[in-house]
């Protein structure tokens, strides 16, 4: 009599239990299937976006071949621009894997900055070459190629041939074996073979990717020469208790022996630095100790630096700019000859706000652009620059400067620092030609410090 | 009627395990705790630490929270628009940049000469270092910097999208993104490292790819050239 109340109890609380639990998933499930749809129907909003601006782009290559006044090709141009980077960015959104959207992706942007180079060649006074219409051929070509692929694809997913979500699965299948994809998206891939090398003054020219270090003067070193070089490198007055150690090869863009050093006591502290194999210049340096108890100034950090680049035998530099953040201040500096300020050969160093020693130092910018330079006199004259740039400008410094254009060439300016109201600018003046190169905006921050 | 009472009782009782769980698993975990004068110890020099460095505290890092840390928390809330009262409550924490325990030094400060204006790189900082958290928790400093580097490099290179963001958040291409581990709070560590990466530092030489060679599942990664190896990851175009 006493237990017969035990099953009925425990029945029904697996039932409330069952009923609750099998109301809950199916809650769940259709808030999978409606998230699904809102995927889909962004993908395909990406999707149609594209072919779209595809479309355009193959239109606009046409028009631009055939088009014979400049103000034509530069609305031309400008209008291809916008839509061949706007086509590249909702190819992003796609869920294709990269090694598919790669070529795609290369096309598009080389099409938009060659369209912007072309502009600016143009509305300078320049003409259009045979090798630019030449170029403009080939893309043109690839976009049709482009443009059918695409639109091969949009039936497919138009008549519910495929779904986003197969198209997914069928790209995570292309990693792993080549054969052919249902939606054939894989032939995109095939078809659109590379350019043959773009070369412009853009920053997705070839030649951009293809640079070699000028800064790599000097001898071949050995590895026992790179770990001494290495050692020297530290920021501390004895480094007898350090040991550095090989760690292998870096062959990115400036070939250099990896190395970690360590200190006898302490087993967590570690400083990482790449010795470049010619020359042995120290690419970089890495300390990871936690910084506390910030106690510097700015100046006495910036005074550091400055003394650490010349112990360490770096030629006179200037300091830029300088930004102080957790604890540890970053300045940047560049190089100078014959008075001539030189913004590539750039060199940054991080110094600690407890102690003032140098936690960190990068210099790929300056090996890469550093060379004796042959610095013609300027065409125009500081005061003839001058009057050229805007008179709303409140100008408070001026000098002679190297800058590097998109496509990493140089360019001798006349460099003007001024104030419209609240904000700052930096006007660049060719001083040569008289054009205005560049502007900057200085955007001030509560703990940067403009050093110039 | 006995039958009754114990299908009430059954009933009252799963009702309590499931709130049991729920709140469990909804409490906070390392909230900082509130402060006032009287008070002493390692929380205490955290504050006294931060007031100081901001320029609000210029007595000596003791952890006893005195008068003169009352004034210095008083002149803070006064700045931060926070009742001037001289508790250091949840509020104030967060005004200082330390919410939870989760952050250690706030990335970025509230600005003392004024907000920046214009285009800054702070949310460029904040998407590095949840991806370097995400991918690279687990790999030492140098190997965090590198997959901040790898990240911007690609920003640089026509074959992928211009942006932090279109880089990061591209289908498929990190997996921390796409199973969602990229959405925990990062490390002090991860956050040091993006920024490092952010001021120019490359340890990856220009590479615009990383992968696991033990873990990775792509066969197509393989046609990549490896430059570099750091940690688990090795690096390369």
């Amino acid at each position: 009599m006493k237990r017969r109340w035990i099953w009925p109890t425990l029945l029904s609380v697996l039932l409330i239990a069952g009923v609750g639990l099998g109301w809950w998933s199916y809650n769940e499930y259709k808030d999978k299937k409606q998230m699904e749809t809102v995927l889909g129907n962004k993908y395909q909003y990406s999707f149609y976006g594209l072919l779209t601006k595809v479309e355009n782009v193959e239109v606009l290559l046409a028009k631009g071949l055939v088009s014979s006044t400049s103000k034509q090709r530069t609305a031309v141009f400008s209008d291809l621009l916008y839509q061949s980077y706007s086509g590249q960015e909702l190819l992003g959104q796609l869920p294709l894997d990269q090694n598919i959207s790669s070529r795609t992706s290369k096309f598009l942007n080389q099409v938009g900055d060659y369209s912007y180079f072309l502009n600016k060649k143009l509305n300078s006074g320049g003409k259009l070459t045979a090798k630019d219409y030449n170029n403009l051929q080939q893309l043109h070509d690839r976009s049709i190629i482009l443009n059918q692929r695409l639109s091969g694809i949009e039936s497919k997913v138009g008549s519910g041939i495929i779904t986003w979500n197969e198209i997914k699965q069928d790209t995570k299948k292309f990693n792993k074996s080549s054969k052919e994809l249902k939606s054939g998206i894989g032939n995109i891939v095939k078809e659109m073979t590379e350019m043959p090398a773009l070369i412009y003054d853009g920053p997705f020219s070839e030649h951009v990717s293809k640079m070699k270090p000028r800064g790599l003067t000097g001898k071949v070193i050995s590895k026992s020469q790179a770990l001494k070089i290495a050692k020297n490198f530290l920021d501390f007055t004895t480094t007898s208790d350090w040991s550095a150690s090989y760690k292998g090869m870096n062959t990115g863009k400036i070939i250099s022996y990896h190395i970690e050093l360590k200190p006898k006591n302490d087993k967590t502290r570690v400083i990482y630095t790449d010795i470049s194999k010619k020359g042995g210049y120290a690419v970089y340096m890495l300390d990871t100790r936690p910084i506390d108890n910030p106690k510097l100034t700015s100046e006495q950090a910036r005074s550091e630096a400055y003394n650490f680049l010349s112990k360490k035998g770096l030629p006179k530099m200037i300091s830029t700019f300088m930004i102080e953040r957790n604890n540890i201040a970053v300045i940047s500096f560049i190089s100078m000859q014959n008075n001539v300020a030189i913004y590539p050969d750039q060199v940054k160093v991080q110094v600690a706000l407890d102690n003032g020693r140098i936690v960190g130092f990068e210099s790929s910018s300056y090996l890469l652009h550093h060379q004796k330079r042959t610095i013609t006199k300027p065409s125009l004259s500081l005061a003839e620059a001058e009057k050229i740039i805007s008179p709303k400008l409140n100008v408070t410094k001026r000098r002679l400067v190297i800058i590097p254009t998109e496509g990493k060439n140089e360019i001798l300016c006349w460099e003007f620092v001024g104030d419209l109201g609240n904000d700052t600018f930096f006007v660049y003046i060719n001083a040569k030609t008289g054009m205005e190169e560049r502007i900057l905006k200085l955007i001030k921050l509560p703990n940067g410090t403009l050093t110039m | 009627m006995r039958r009754k009472k114990y299908l009430i009782l059954s009933g009252v009782l799963l009702i309590f395990a499931f709130l049991a769980t729920l709140f469990i698993s909804s409490s906070d975990a390392g909230t900082r705790p509130n402060l006032y004068w009287g008070k002493s110890g390692k929380d205490v020099k955290v504050l006294q630490w931060k007031l100081q460095s901001w320029g609000y505290y210029k007595g000596r890092i003791d952890g006893v929270y005195g008068n003169s840390t009352v004034k210095a928390v008083k002149r803070l809330q006064v700045r931060n628009g926070i009742r001037a009262d001289g508790v250091t409550g949840q509020r104030t924490w967060r005004a200082l940049g330390l919410g939870s325990k989760a952050t250690t030094v706030a990335a970025n400060a509230p600005a003392r000469k004024g907000a920046p204006r214009g285009v800054t790189n702070n949310k460029d900082l904040n998407l590095l270092s949840h991806l370097v958290h995400g991918e690279a928790e687990a790999e030492p400093y140098l190997g965090k910097v590198a997959v901040a580097a790898v990240i911007l490099n690609r920003t640089q290179d026509s074959k992928f999208p211009k942006s932090v963001a279109g880089v990061v958040y591209q289908a498929g291409a990190f997996e921390s993104v796409t199973n969602g581990r990229y959405n925990t709070t990062p490390s002090a560590e991860a956050k040091r490292a993006a920024q490092a990466a952010i001021n120019g530092w490359d340890p990856a030489g220009g590479a615009l790819y990383f992968w696991n060679p033990v873990t990775s599942t792509s066969k197509w990664i393989w046609s990549r050239k490896i430059t570099l190896r750091i940690g688990k990851h090795v690096f390369g175009n």
